[in-house]
C-alpha cells in the first residue's frame, strides 16, 4: 500500500489547502511601475502571510544597472510607498529581501535570455526550486512576442526538463481582433495554452468572485435570472479620476478597449453564464466563452443606436479645478478618443433573449463605483389601486463591486399606518459588516493562483478573441460614421446623450 | 474596542428593551463613523462555575471586538437569592476600514442555582435564523437536562479538550453530542484549533514534491510536551497532533502501551512497515500539556531524513530538517495569539464541518477504546 502523494495529505483542512511548489518568480520589467506598485507589494504581503513556499526567489529582469542590494533598497522604498502597512525593517523584511535578485537585461535578446537561463539555473540549484519558473511580463505589449519567442528559443518555455513553466501577461491582449489573434498565435507558438495566464485584475476582486457564489450557492437567485423575470441589467464601472499619467496609452486606446472589452464583458459573462459542470478552470471558462459568443454583434452601421461616446471637458471636481481630457499630458489637443462609453448589448441565448444589458464606463465621473444592477420586471397587475401604478417600482438586485462591496435588494414595503402607503426599501448586505477581515488585493489572489497553477480567474485565448469580436464592429462603426465623443463635465454621469440613449428605451440609468 | 455601555435589567422580559436603550445611547454618542447594530450569530456560553462565568465575560468582551454578535453568558452555578436577572451591555468598535462603528451585545444571565430557569431565560433571547454557537469552557456536563436543551438549540458546539478532567470520557461525550438528536452539529475543539500553526508548519516540511515521498516512509514520530498532572493518556494537544499525522498518512492503529519507563506509545503500521509514536512529557517552562516538539523520522531507499517542528518560545515555532538534497534554511513562525478568546474567535469564523478533526477524533476514540479494553482485561486477570 502506498499513499497518494500528488498533493500533500497534511494540507487537508488547513487554511492553505494547497501549497505553491518551490519556484522562481521572474519579473520582466522588474524596475517598472507595475512591478513596484502592484507585483512586489503583493508578493511581499503573500510572504508575510506565509503563503509563499520556503524554496522561493524573485528575479527581476530589466534594463537598469543595479546590484541585488540596490534593487532590494528600491523595492523597500516602493513597499513603503505602495503598502505602508507592511513592515520594511526587521528580520521578516530581511528574509523577504534575501529572496530578491536582480539581473540587467542585455541588448541582444537571445544572448540576454541565455544569461537569464544561467542565472535561473544557479538560483534553482541554491534554493531547490525544482526547475519551476513563472515569467511575468510587466513590459510593453509590443515586445511580448519577442520575449515569449526568446524564452522558447533558449529552452525556458518547455516543461520537458521536469519543472513547470508559466507565463503571465497583462492586458491589453491586442488592440483589435486581428492583433489579438496574432498575439495568441505567437504566444502559443512559444508556450502551450495551459502555460499562459492572461491577467484581468478585475477577476481577482473578491466581489467579482462572489457573483458566482451568489448565483450558484443560493437557490432563490437562479430562478429569477432569465428573460422571464429580468427587465434589464445595468453594469457600471465609473472612475472619478482622469487619465493622469497614462495619456499616451489612453489616447490610442479609449474606454471601449480599456474597460468594456475586458472588465465589463468579463462581469457580464459571470452574470449571464450557465452553471458550469464544476469549478474546474476549463469548465468555467467554457461557459464564459459561450456567453461572449452569444452577445449579439452590433452592425457598424447601427453603432449610434447602441452606443454613446463621451469625453470629459475641463471643470471642477469636489471644488478642485481639473483639466479637460484634451489638456491632459500626452493627449492630442484635437483627440476624439472616448473617455466615456455607454452601450447596449443583447445576449442571444435562450435564458437572456430580449433582455438589454446597459453598460457604462468613464473617467472623471461623479464617483468611483462599480456595480451590477439587475432590474426585475414590474408586477403583472397593481392590486393597490391605479394611483400606485407609477409608484410601485421594480425590484432591483444590486451587486456592488467597489468601493462599498456588497449586495442590496430593493423591494416595496407598506409604510406603517392605517392606509396603504407603499414605499421602496433597501435590504443591504455589506462585506465590511459581515466579515471582519479585509479582502485581499486582487493581485495577491491572482499571483497566488498563477503560482498554484489555477487558471480559473485568467482569460483564455478563445475568450479574448470572442470579446474582440464583440467590440470590433463598434470600433469600425465609430470610424465609418465618424461618431463624435460628446463632451461632459467632470463630476457628472457622462454626456446628456447617454441619458437620452437609455431614455429612448423607457429606462433610466441608476443614480449611484 | 470602546468601553462597553452597560445596563442592568431587573426583569428578563425586559432584556430586549434594555438593549434598545443601550443602542440608543450608543447611537447618540459622538463617534468617528456611523453606528450600526450587527449580529452575525448567537453565542451562548454555558458556564458551570462562577469562576468560568467570570472568565467567560472577559473572553466574550474580547471576541466582540472582532465578531459582532449576541453573546449570552449563562451562569448556571452562581449562588444567590431572588429572581433571575440580567446585566446587559453593548460593545462598539470601528471597523478595520474605519467607515462604520459596529455594535454587538452581551447578556449575562444568572440562574441562582436554578438550572431549569436558565433554559427558559436563554431560549427566548436567541435570535432566529442565524447560527447558535454553544461554548462549553470546562468539562462537558454529563447528566444535565438543561445542558441537553442547550445542545438541541445549537448548530455549533465549541469545547476545549485541554480542560477535560477525563480526556477519554470527554471526547466520547463530545462525539455523541455532535450527532445527538440526529443533527449534524458542527463540533470544534479549542485544543485542535490551537494546533493549527503546528499542523501548518509540519505540513510545510512536505510541500516540496521532493520531500513528499517521505510521508509514506515514516518510521517514528516523537512528540514532546510539557508535563503536568499524571494521567494515563498524554495531554490532549500532543495526542491530537500525533493522531492527525497517523490519520493523514494512512497509518493503521495496532496497539497502545503505557509504561512507567517509556511513557505512552502507539504502535501503528504504514503500508508494509511498522511505525512507533512516542509521547514524552518533559519538565519545561511551558504550561502543562503544551506541545514542545514533533519529530518525524523517515527512511527511504535514498536515505533517512528527520523533520522537526519545535516550539522555541511561548510564541515562536521553528522548522528544521536533517538535510536530504538541497538544504532549506530553518524557518521561524510567530504563533498567533493562543488565549481562549483568540481560539474561540477562530472557531466562530468556521461554518464548515471539520472533517479532518472528526476523523482524528474517531482515531482517538479507537485508541481510548483499546486502552479501556486492555484495562478491563487486566482487571479480570487480577480478579
Amino acid at each position: 500500500m502506498s499513499i497518494q502523494l500528488e498533493a500533500n495529505p497534511l494540507r487537508q483542512g488547513l487554511i492553505k489547502e494547497r501549497a505553491i511548489d518551490p519556484c522562481v518568480f521572474v519579473i520582466f520589467g522588474g524596475t517598472g511601475d507595475l512591478a513596484h506598485r502592484k507585483l512586489l507589494p503583493a508578493l511581499c504581503h503573500l510572504y508575510y502571510a506565509d503563503m509563499l513556499p520556503r524554496s522561493f526567489a524573485i528575479l527581476a529582469y530589466a534594463s537598469s544597472s543595479l546590484s541585488d542590494e540596490e534593487y532590494r533598497e528600491s523595492v523597500r522604498d516602493s513597499i513603503r510607498k505602495a503598502a505602508p502597512h507592511l513592515p520594511s525593517e526587521g528580520h521578516i523584511w530581511d528574509d523577504f529581501a534575501g529572496m530578491l535578485h536582480y539581473m540587467k537585461r542585455g541588448d541582444e535578446i537571445t544572448d540576454s535570455l541565455n544569461n537569464l537561463k544561467k542565472q535561473l539555473s544557479e538560483i534553482n540549484s541554491s534554493i531547490g526550486a525544482e526547475g519551476n519558473y513563472l515569467f511575468y511580463f510587466a513590459i510593453p505589449p509590443s515586445v511580448f512576442r519577442e520575449y515569449a519567442d526568446g524564452l522558447a528559443k533558449v529552452g525556458l518555455a518547455g516543461e520537458d526538463q521536469g519543472g513547470w513553466r508559466r507565463l503571465v501577461i497583462e492586458k491589453p491582449f491586442g488592440t483589435d481582433l486581428q492583433s489579438a489573434r496574432e498575439l495568441n498565435a505567437a504566444l502559443q507558438k512559444a508556450f502551450h495554452e495551459s502555460q499562459l495566464y492572461r491577467i484581468d485584475h478585475y477577476l481577482g476582486k473578491e466581489t467579482v468572485q462572489n457573483i458566482q457564489v451568489f448565483r450558484f450557492a443560493n437557490s432563490f437567485v437562479e430562478p429569477l435570472l432569465n428573460a422571464k423575470y429580468v427587465d434589464s441589467v445595468q453594469i457600471t464601472v465609473a472612475e472619478s479620476i482622469g487619465v493622469e499619467t497614462r495619456g499616451a496609452f489612453y489616447d490610442s486606446t479609449g474606454a471601449l478597449r480599456d474597460i468594456i472589452q475586458n472588465h465589463i464583458l468579463q462581469i457580464l459573462s459571470l452574470i449571464c453564464m450557465e452553471a458550469p459542470t464544476s469549478l474546474e478552470a476549463e469548465a468555467v471558462r467554457d461557459e464564459k466563452t459561450k456567453v461572449f459568443r452569444s452577445i449579439r454583434r452590433i452592425s457598424p452601421l447601427d453603432v449610434d443606436d447602441y452606443t454613446v461616446r463621451g469625453q470629459y471637458t475641463s471643470g471642477t471636481y469636489l471644488g478642485e479645478k481639473v483639466p479637460g481630457y484634451r489638456e491632459e499630458k500626452d493627449v492630442a489637443p484635437d483627440s476624439n478618443t472616448e473617455t466615456f462609453v455607454a452601450a447596449k448589448f443583447y445576449v442571444d441565448s435562450w435564458r437572456w433573449a430580449g433582455v438589454p444589458f446597459y453598460v457604462r464606463t468613464g473617467k472623471r465621473l461623479a464617483k468611483r463605483v462599480s456595480e451590477v444592477a439587475i432590474q426585475l420586471k414590474d408586477v403583472p397587475r397593481v392590486l393597490f389601486g391605479e394611483s400606485y401604478r407609477d409608484e410601485i417600482r421594480p425590484n432591483v438586485i444590486a451587486l456592488t463591486i467597489q468601493p462599498d462591496e456588497g449586495i442590496s435588494i430593493l423591494f416595496e414595503a407598506k409604510v406603517p399606518g392605517l392606509t396603504y402607503r407603499i414605499q421602496p426599501v433597501r435590504m443591504d448586505f455589506k462585506y465590511g459588516f459581515a466579515f471582519g477581515a479585509t479582502a485581499p488585493d486582487a493581485y495577491e489572489r491572482l499571483l497566488l493562483d498563477a503560482m498554484l497553477g489555477d487558471p480559473s480567474l485568467f482569460s483564455r485565448a478563445d475568450g479574448v478573441e470572442a470579446t474582440w469580436e464583440v467590440v470590433e464592429p463598434i470600433l469600425k462603426g465609430w470610424q465609418i460614421r465618424d461618431t463624435p465623443s460628446y463632451p461632459y463635465l467632470p463630476g457628472s454621469w457622462g454626456p446628456r446623450e447617454a441619458e437620452e440613449f437609455i431614455e429612448r428605451d423607457g429606462r433610466k440609468w441608476r443614480r449611484l | 474596542m470602546e468601553a462597553p455601555i452597560v445596563g442592568q435589567c431587573d426583569s428578563l422580559s425586559k432584556v430586549d428593551s434594555c438593549l434598545s436603550d443601550l443602542y440608543m445611547r450608543a447611537v447618540g454618542e459622538e463617534a468617528a463613523a456611523p453606528t450600526v447594530k450587527t449580529v452575525l450569530f448567537n453565542l451562548v456560553v454555558f458556564a458551570t462555575t462562577e469562576k468560568i462565568a467570570d472568565r467567560a465575560m472577559l473572553d466574550v468582551t474580547d471576541i466582540l471586538a472582532t465578531h459582532p454578535c449576541r453573546a449570552i453568558v449563562a451562569d448556571v452555578a452562581r449562588s444567590g437569592k431572588g429572581e433571575e436577572g440580567a446585566s446587559v451591555s453593548v460593545m462598539c468598535g470601528i471597523t478595520e476600514r474605519g467607515d462604520r462603528r459596529l455594535c454587538g451585545e452581551i447578556i449575562s444571565l444568572h440562574a441562582h442555582n436554578n438550572g431549569s430557569a436558565i433554559v427558559g431565560a436563554v431560549m427566548p433571547l436567541l435570535i432566529p435564523d442565524i447560527p447558535v454557537f454553544l461554548w462549553i469552557p470546562g468539562d462537558v456536563p454529563r447528566e444535565s437536562e438543561e445542558f441537553n436543551d442547550f445542545v438541541r438549540a445549537s448548530s455549533h458546539l465549541i469545547f476545549d479538550s485541554r480542560a477535560f478532567t477525563d480526556l477519554g470520557q470527554g471526547d466520547k461525550l463530545v462525539r455523541r453530542l455532535g450527532s445527538a438528536d440526529g443533527s449534524n452539529r458542527i463540533v470544534q475543539d479549542l485544543a485542535w484549533i490551537s494546533l493549527m500553526p503546528w499542523r501548518e508548519l509540519t505540513a510545510q516540511h512536505f510541500d516540496a514534491p521532493s520531500t513528499r515521498p517521505y510521508l509514506s516512509r515514516i518510521t517514528q514520530v516523537t512528540v514532546r510536551y510539557a508535563s503536568g498532572e499524571r494521567s494515563d493518556l498524554p495531554a490532549s494537544a500532543p495526542l491530537l497532533l500525533a493522531l492527525w499525522l497517523m490519520e493523514r498518512t494512512q497509518m493503521r492503529f495496532i496497539s497502545a502501551f503505557r509504561s512507567r519507563d517509556q511513557g505512552f506509545r502507539i504502535a501503528a503500521e504504514q503500508g508494509d512497515h511498522d511505525v512507533e509514536l512516542r509521547f514524552i512529557p518533559e519538565v519545561s517552562g511551558f504550561g502543562p500539556g503544551r506541545l514542545i516538539s514533533v519529530r518525524i523520522q523517515c527512511g527511504t531507499e535514498e536515505g533517512s531524513a528527520t523533520f522537526t517542528t519545535q516550539g522555541i518560545s511561548e510564541n515562536e515555532l521553528t522548522l528544521t530538517e536533517e538535510c536530504v538534497g538541497v538544504c532549506l534554511p530553518p524557518k521561524l513562525l510567530e504563533l498567533p495569539a493562543q488565549d481562549e478568546s483568540a481560539l474561540a474567535g477562530q472557531a466562530l469564523d468556521s461554518y464548515r464541518r471539520d472533517r479532518v478533526f472528526e476523523q482524528v477524533l474517531d482515531v482517538a476514540l479507537a485508541v481510548i477504546d483499546y486502552l479501556e479494553a486492555a484495562d478491563e482485561k487486566l482487571l479480570r486477570l487480577r480478579l
